[in-house]
């Protein structure tokens, strides 16, 4: 059984704010590649066309500042309005016609489930996080309104997708779902953008000394990520091993953290390089001697994965979706959440023997191969499609012609 | 809406109800001869009165549609109040090419100009005015308004008088509204 699916995303490339966008770019050009016809909807972008083709997705960019709005979730639902009345032109058209409607996360909630009631099409959710998880609890009405918009989108779809096994159970914790609706099926990493060729030893000298080995962190400097724990564990590994602490990423604590170093009188062992390009973040985690994730909460941690693929030794809090990513002394070494101890005891571990770091990023190669491919999650993800299209078939909702 | 959707019923016209309610959901079977179907908002809280209207939409299509899938060979049509229906209205005139009829009553630049939501609130009342297929309403003076605020064309406003004719009326637009060379293009549905 073949799917035509219409997936919905507010953010696609060029227009990237977080890792959705990556994940759908991803996913629907594997899924093309396999035979499962996409079209995405999401929202426009400045310099691209409103209809084109990519890689044979067809995308389809809808304007979503219709009107001034003076919050996010009163803009998003104005722009949900706009997707669901151009989605709506196109499906309901002849060529159009799709089995499966996708929705990422609770911004195009509104949109799908007005479709889905409508052409009667199933839906299928991925929740790639949640607002409690984001927030660590539910502070304001804003949050609750959103946490309830995920319910409401968790509760019409069909199926729930989730990235790890953590944010499954979280999901079905956080919105009472059934275990049985939900499906784990991972982010994915394209491996191929992590070879080719570049002038190592040039490029290395532009962020440490020969001399010193690279611990490399990736990530928004934020609380829940962790940084502030590598800035901690900096003495205790300097007195094991001459390191430079390469910081990529921007954050309210950055400041903090700067700060916090020349406290602690390691500042010129810290280098906070703020946001990077993708090729120079590529390069960074091929010079990595270990790559460092101490999060307090992460719903999946592609930052692991990405690592993996450039074959970087891994350290990771054994937190959310890091711990399905990371097998511990198998294909990276799992620490302690929330621990400075473990941490730096997890850092010298790799960084003083070598021979350990290759068996670790060997193993890591072969399970990106083997689990994370695009290829490998659009088949998945095609399996899914294919489950819920029998059971449609077998019921009694279904489309009318007028 | 009451008094109207009554008067419609004793008029011969077959029509369901639409609307909102907290608790007294489902459907209710009315002696007068038509149907009230009740949702509630599936999202309880929330930032401000547009995003409790688009939400509730939502379900306001859900149901509508349900109804006018259920009307076989009959011709269809959507009457809604106000722009806090317009959401549903205008999905449910893209995705089912069922044509609708817009009443206002006020305008927001009347009712509050210069509010943090004003702009919103204008983008529905326009939007409805120009994909309704009549706009209904109760005065020369409001059409005007209206007139010069979404540029609506004059053949597009219907002025209702509330005298004892008011339902006959009624009917006369929604038969204009329903004039095949009005309607949208139906879609092809499989």
């Amino acid at each position: 059984m073949t799917a035509k699916v219409a997936m919905f995303s507010w953010e696609f490339p060029p227009k990237i704010v977080g890792g959705i966008a990556r994940h759908v770019y991803g996913l629907s050009r594997a899924l093309t590649k396999i035979g499962v016809e996409t079209l995405v909807f999401t929202c426009e972008f400045p310099g691209t066309p409103r209809e084109e083709n990519v890689d044979g997705v067809r995308v389809f960019r809808v304007d979503s500042y219709r009107a001034p709005t003076p919050d996010l979730g009163t803009w998003d639902l104005l722009m949900n309005q706009a997707m669901e009345e151009s989605a709506a032109q196109v499906l309901a058209s002849e060529s159009g016609h799709v089995d499966i409607l996708h929705a990422h996360e609770w911004l195009v909630a509104k949109s799908t489930i007005g479709l889905k009631h409508t052409l009667r099409i199933p839906l299928v959710a991925t929740l790639h996080a949640t607002e409690y998880g984001r927030r660590n609890g539910l502070h304001d009405d804003n949050e609750r309104m959103i946490h309830q918009t995920e319910h409401w989108l968790a509760y019409e779809a069909w199926r729930v997708i989730c990235c790890s096994r953590y944010m499954s159970d979280h999901v079905s914790w956080a919105f009472s779902l059934p275990p049985e609706k939900i499906d784990t099926i991972p982010n994915g990493v394209e491996v191929a953008k992590f070879v080719g060729t570049f002038h190592r030893a040039s490029f290395r000298k532009l962020y440490a000394m020969a001399e010193e080995k690279i611990v490399l962190f990736v990530g928004r400097l934020v609380y829940e990520k962790g940084a502030s724990l590598i800035v901690e564990a900096i003495p205790h590994v300097l007195a094991r091993v001459n390191a430079k602490f390469v910081f990529v990423g921007e954050g309210y604590m950055k400041e903090q953290l700067i700060s916090r170093t020349r406290e602690l009188g390691v500042a010129q062992k810290a280098f906070f390089t703020g946001y990077v390009d993708e090729k120079t973040l590529r390069q960074l985690y091929r010079i990595a001697d270990v790559c460092v994730f101490p999060s307090l909460y992460e719903p999946f941690g592609i930052v692991a994965l990405e690592a993996m693929a450039a074959r970087a030794p891994v350290v990771a809090a054994d937190t959310g979706g890091l711990s399905d990513v990371v097998d511990h002394d198998k294909t990276g070494v799992k620490v302690y959440s929330n621990n400075v101890e473990s941490l730096t005891w997890g850092i010298i571990r790799i960084l003083t023997d070598d021979a350990y770091a290759n068996y670790l990023k060997t193993n890591a190669s072969e399970k990106i191969l083997d689990l994370y491919s695009w290829d490998q999650i659009a088949v998945r993800t095609r399996s899914v499609y294919q489950r819920i299209l029998e059971e449609y078939e077998k019921g009694v909702w279904k489309p009318i012609a007028l | 809406m009451e008094k109207a959707a009554v008067e419609l019923a004793k008029s011969g016209c077959k029509l369901d109800v639409v609307t909102y309610h907290d608790s007294l959901l489902g459907t209710e079977e009315r002696p007068e001869g038509f149907r009230v179907h009740r949702v509630s908002n599936p999202v309880r809280t929330h930032v401000n009165i547009v995003t409790w209207a688009v939400t509730l939409n939502t379900e306001l299509e859900r149901v509508a549609a349900n109804v006018i899938l259920e009307i076989q060979g009959e011709p269809r049509l959507i009457h809604v109040a106000e722009w806090l229906c317009v959401p549903a209205a205008v999905q449910l005139k893209k995705t089912l090419a069922v044509p609708f009829v817009l009443s206002l009553c006020s305008t927001e630049p009347e009712r509050s100009p210069g509010g943090p939501l004003s702009e919103s609130i204008k983008y529905f009342e326009k939007t409805g005015c120009l994909e309704a297929v009549k706009v209904v309403v109760g005065s020369a003076r409001r059409a005007e308004l209206i007139q010069k605020l979404y540029a609506v064309g004059k053949e597009k406003l219907a002025i209702l008088d509330l005298g004892d004719q008011w339902v006959e009326e009624l009917m006369e637009q929604y038969k204009a509204a329903l004039n095949p060379r009005e309607r949208p293009q139906q879609p092809a549905l499989r």
